[in-house]
């Protein structure tokens, strides 16, 4: 309605103005739902491990490995101590959507179903095998600024790893 | 006079409300396809290409009508076609109560359901940085073509007293209100608030509600032969009111029943058989607003008749017969 139009547009400019102020000041934007980032910080870190994955056969233990390296230096980042957990990958996906563990590594599907619940990461490699499935780390959801502190960290890695 | 006859400026105004719609439904159906391509399996993005759809019924329908209405009575349609607009205008009502419903649908599932959004991030010049950014950035652009859209077609629906181009001024208000809404939503998930997304989305839905169920009472009365209503609100028109008021105070002038058609005023006009009324009367009466008249019939009432209907109307709850004045005053 035309009665609408001014008054909405006076929002519009309103809320622009608020937008560039908070972009321009919020260096620790976004926060997190759950405040997982600030709870892990100088703390621990939770982290589950997927103890057996179609994907990944009996020798994976370098996977592992590789993923064990990258989640202590981002635990290290913050100060934080590193809590395992091994179990099935139901298992610590329930436990990451409610928000018992922090990080669920090893074999996460970056195509995984899960992803509709839980957030995932960047790519953090490949599953052995053919068909190149790129693996992530995951999440629980909502914790936005923890999700992108790790994945300054992965990308960070992946780039200083490459020859 | 020339009863029924759109004026040539306004038929330019037609021109270009329905080069408006042609040019919504090219940027519609531009976002639909690119939507659909990239939809996958998230719900949000399935309901947001639902909304897409939906915004394409008014430009459509709004087509058809103008195409439909100025086609001459046929054998088979003897009052012509102009009924086509009333129909077209229920329908984009309809679509509009429909969009706004999905989307308050949507927004009370997220919040039952407690689902946190989570949003990743993206590299750019090696920096990692947060896609919430880049999503509030892409929202800021779709806002403006709806926004410019939607004033220009209201603009033109108020002197053409076109109801479905209203509505699809509407629903472009929705389009650019739900992305503004997604705006401050993506806002209220970088301070840490999860259910800021949802909470936004049903306060716009409520509103895009509102004026879908508005238009759609406006319509039914329309196609259930109610005086003409004014463009967006069921207040009277204030043509109507303006040729009940003048028509009434010709001498013999018993009453007059007027009822919408589309953008046309379809008048009956009760006499006592006394009067003569001629073109050059009516002129002077409804001259200004002769183009909207479709159709003037002349009803014979004598006095016995009028107290017949008097009678019968007394029966019933509404004392209400044609030579009652209409509620409300032009403004």
């Amino acid at each position: 309605m035309t009665r609408g139009f001014p008054k909405y547009w006076r929002i519009a400019h309103r809320s622009a103005l608020g937008l560039a102020a908070l972009v321009l000041q919020g260096c620790d934007l976004p926060r997190d739902a759950g405040g997982t980032l600030e709870r892990v910080r100088g703390s621990y870190l939770r982290v589950g491990m997927v103890a057996s994955e179609a994907h990944v056969d009996a020798g994976s233990v370098t996977l592992v490995g590789q993923d064990r390296a990258m989640i202590e230096g981002f635990a290290g980042s913050l100060n934080a101590a590193v809590q395992w957990r091994r179990g099935a990958a139901e298992t610590l996906y329930r436990a990451l959507e409610v928000r018992d563990l922090d990080v669920v590594v090893g074999g996460v599907d970056c195509d995984s179903p899960w992803s509709k619940r839980i957030a995932l990461s960047r790519k953090v490699g490949t599953f052995p095998g053919p068909a190149k499935a790129h693996r992530c780390f995951a999440t629980p959801p909502g914790e936005n600024g923890f999700l992108l502190a790790l994945n300054r960290f992965i990308v960070a890695a992946n780039v200083s790893e490459r020859p | 006079m020339t009863l029924g006859q759109m004026p040539p400026d306004l038929k330019q105004k037609l021109r270009q409300a329905r080069r408006l719609a042609w040019i919504t439904i090219g940027f519609m159906s531009l976002t639909v396809v690119i939507m659909g391509l990239v939809m996958g399996s998230s719900q949000a993005m399935r309901t947001a290409w639902v909304e897409d759809i939906l915004s394409l019924v008014p430009p459509i329908v709004f087509l058809i009508a103008t195409r439909l209405e100025d086609r001459s009575p046929t054998a088979l349609y003897p009052f012509g076609f102009r009924r086509t607009h009333s129909i077209a205008f229920l329908v984009a009502a309809v679509a509009l109560v429909a969009m706004g419903a999905v989307f308050a649908f949507e927004a009370v599932m997220t919040l039952v359901m407690q689902e946190r959004p989570s949003i990743g991030s993206f590299t750019l010049f090696g920096r990692e940085i947060w896609q919430g950014w880049l999503m509030i950035a892409a929202l800021i652009v779709t806002v403006i073509p709806p926004v410019i859209l939607g004033h220009l077609k209201h603009e033109l629906a108020k002197p053409l007293r076109d109801k479905v181009l209203n509505t699809d001024a509407l629903m472009n208000k929705a389009d650019w209100m739900t992305a503004l809404a997604g705006v401050s939503g993506i806002v209220g998930i970088a301070l840490g608030y999860w259910w800021a997304d949802a909470a936004a989305a049903l306060i716009i839905s409520v509103d895009i509600v509102f004026d879908g169920a508005r238009a759609a009472r406006i319509a039914v009365a329309e196609l259930a032969d109610s005086v003409p209503r004014a463009l967006d609100s069921p207040r009277v028109d204030d043509d109507a009111l303006r040729i009940h008021r003048q028509v009434s105070a010709i001498p013999g002038v018993r009453g007059i029943r007027m009822r919408e058609t589309g953008r046309m005023i379809d008048v009956v006009i009760e006499t006592d058989g006394t009067a003569s009324i001629d073109d050059a009367v009516l002129e002077a009466a409804i001259g200004h607003d002769a183009w909207r008249i479709a159709n003037i019939t002349f009803a014979v009432r004598s006095n016995a008749t009028k107290q017949a209907l008097d009678v019968a109307n007394a029966r019933t709850s509404r004392h209400w017969t044609p030579w009652t004045a209409l509620p409300g005053q032009p403004r």
